[in-house]
């Protein structure tokens, strides 16, 4: 989850796990996660990226 | 009335994480000492630059002295909280508010769960809000999302095997990423027609299309945005934090939509409208989603935007989100793999 954006977006994952995205074009992550089941759950989205936005 | 978010206020400067498995031989004080260690060590930092704790964990102890006593905290703020599989994220959530804020300095988000050797099968611990009057039915956490998948395929006009192959697909494709992952719980790639035809779990549901149970703890160290290049070159920046509960009402309604979850929806686009996202497949690099069940990842992949509605299943087969896909979708999987509800993974950040 987050820690593996943290990774991603560092450039620190090992290399047979790393993305290419990052290095490409978009620099954010989401990680997401939710708690309890369809029809009765709460649901978390977090958005991180390695700049600061202009 | 409305969220003004934090983007860009706060950073991550540090972060540990231990493997995740089954750690007979470790107990969750050593889950947490490692995790946090690792954490302090990457920030170069020590536990005494630290304001204040958040703790998550669900089912691995009560108050903040889950924490404080393994740290040998010398009485600082900890505050153990727990909100089902998403208790690692409200963690970092707090964390990051209670910086934002102007509160404290540095605060650190840690999760740890301890749930092989706690004498039963699954979470323990735990039991799901009901409404005190018998109205929710007893279901198995497979059973509740198995009921994703036939819903799906009638919608979008899949026939069973059809979308078996979808889910299988998931399923292989995040082996495929937890075999390149030292830190995941299960690090053997799996052949597609093993998947397929391992034993049926519940419904469509077969062992691979469940995620596993495990062990293991995370930790992260936020500060204020200005700050963080003091402690490290690479910050990871906070652009938005986005969560909901919802109405829990689902079940009791007949015409319940199992193809969409509304909190997801809901969270979803609150958060891209924090981080000013308009079109998320194309601006996101990576996503780490809940991968509880193989449907469950099928259906966030349009709840998150990252597909049109009816066609996941399309993106799921062409591999747009395999690791080398334009949206590689959990390229870490720490699990995605069998057993019933949530792994440390989730609850740990």
């Amino acid at each position: 989850m987050m820690f593996e954006a943290w990774l991603q977006l560092r450039g620190e994952a090992p290399p047979e796990r790393t993305v290419r995205t990052p290095a490409e074009g978009p620099s954010l992550a989401l990680t997401h996660n939710l708690g309890g089941g369809p029809g009765e759950c709460v649901s978390f989205v977090s958005v991180v990226g390695n700049q600061l936005t202009d | 009335m409305s969220s003004h978010g934090i983007r860009d206020r706060v950073a991550i400067v540090g972060m540990g994480c231990t493997t995740f498995g089954e750690h007979w031989t470790r107990s969750a004080d050593d889950l947490l000492i490692d995790a946090v260690g690792e954490a302090v060590t990457s920030a170069g930092i020590t536990l005494d630059d630290i304001d204040a704790f958040w703790l998550g964990t669900q089912a691995s102890g009560v108050s903040g002295l889950t924490l404080s006593r393994p740290l040998h905290l010398q009485y600082k703020p900890v505050t153990r909280l727990e909100n089902m599989c998403a208790t690692g994220s409200e963690a970092l959530r707090n964390a990051c508010y209670a910086v934002a804020s102007g509160a404290y300095d540095v605060a650190m988000a840690v999760g740890v769960e301890k749930l092989k050797d706690s004498g039963m099968s699954g979470l323990s611990g735990t039991t799901m809000p009901g409404a005190g009057d018998d109205s929710r039915g007893e279901i198995t956490a497979p059973a509740n999302f198995s009921l994703l998948a036939p819903a799906y395929a009638a919608k979008y006009g899949l026939s069973e095997e059809e979308l078996k192959d979808v889910i299988t697909r998931i399923a292989w494709k995040n082996h495929v990423n937890g075999a390149r992952n030292p830190r995941a719980q299960f690090r053997k790639e799996v052949p597609l027609e093993r998947i397929r035809s391992a034993p049926i779990v519940a419904g469509m549901l077969g062992v691979f299309d469940c995620s596993g149970v495990s062990d293991g703890s995370a930790a992260a160290i936020v500060v204020r945005a200005e700050d963080a290049y003091k402690y490290t070159d690479k910050p990871i920046f906070v652009k938005a934090l986005s969560f909901v509960a919802g109405p829990a009402d689902g079940l009791l309604d007949p015409e319940y939509d199992f193809t969409t979850f509304p909190e997801v929806v809901a969270s979803a686009q609150e958060a891209y409208r924090q981080a000013g996202i308009t079109d998320p497949r194309a601006e996101i690099a990576l996503a780490e989603v809940h991968d509880c069940f193989t449907p469950t990842e099928l259906v966030l992949m349009e709840d998150l935007g990252f597909s049109e509605r009816g066609q996941a299943w399309k993106d799921v087969t062409s591999g747009a989100f395999d690791l080398d896909g334009s949206l590689p979708v959990n390229p870490g999987t720490g699990d995605s793999r069998p057993s019933v509800t949530p792994s440390a993974r989730r609850a740990c950040a």
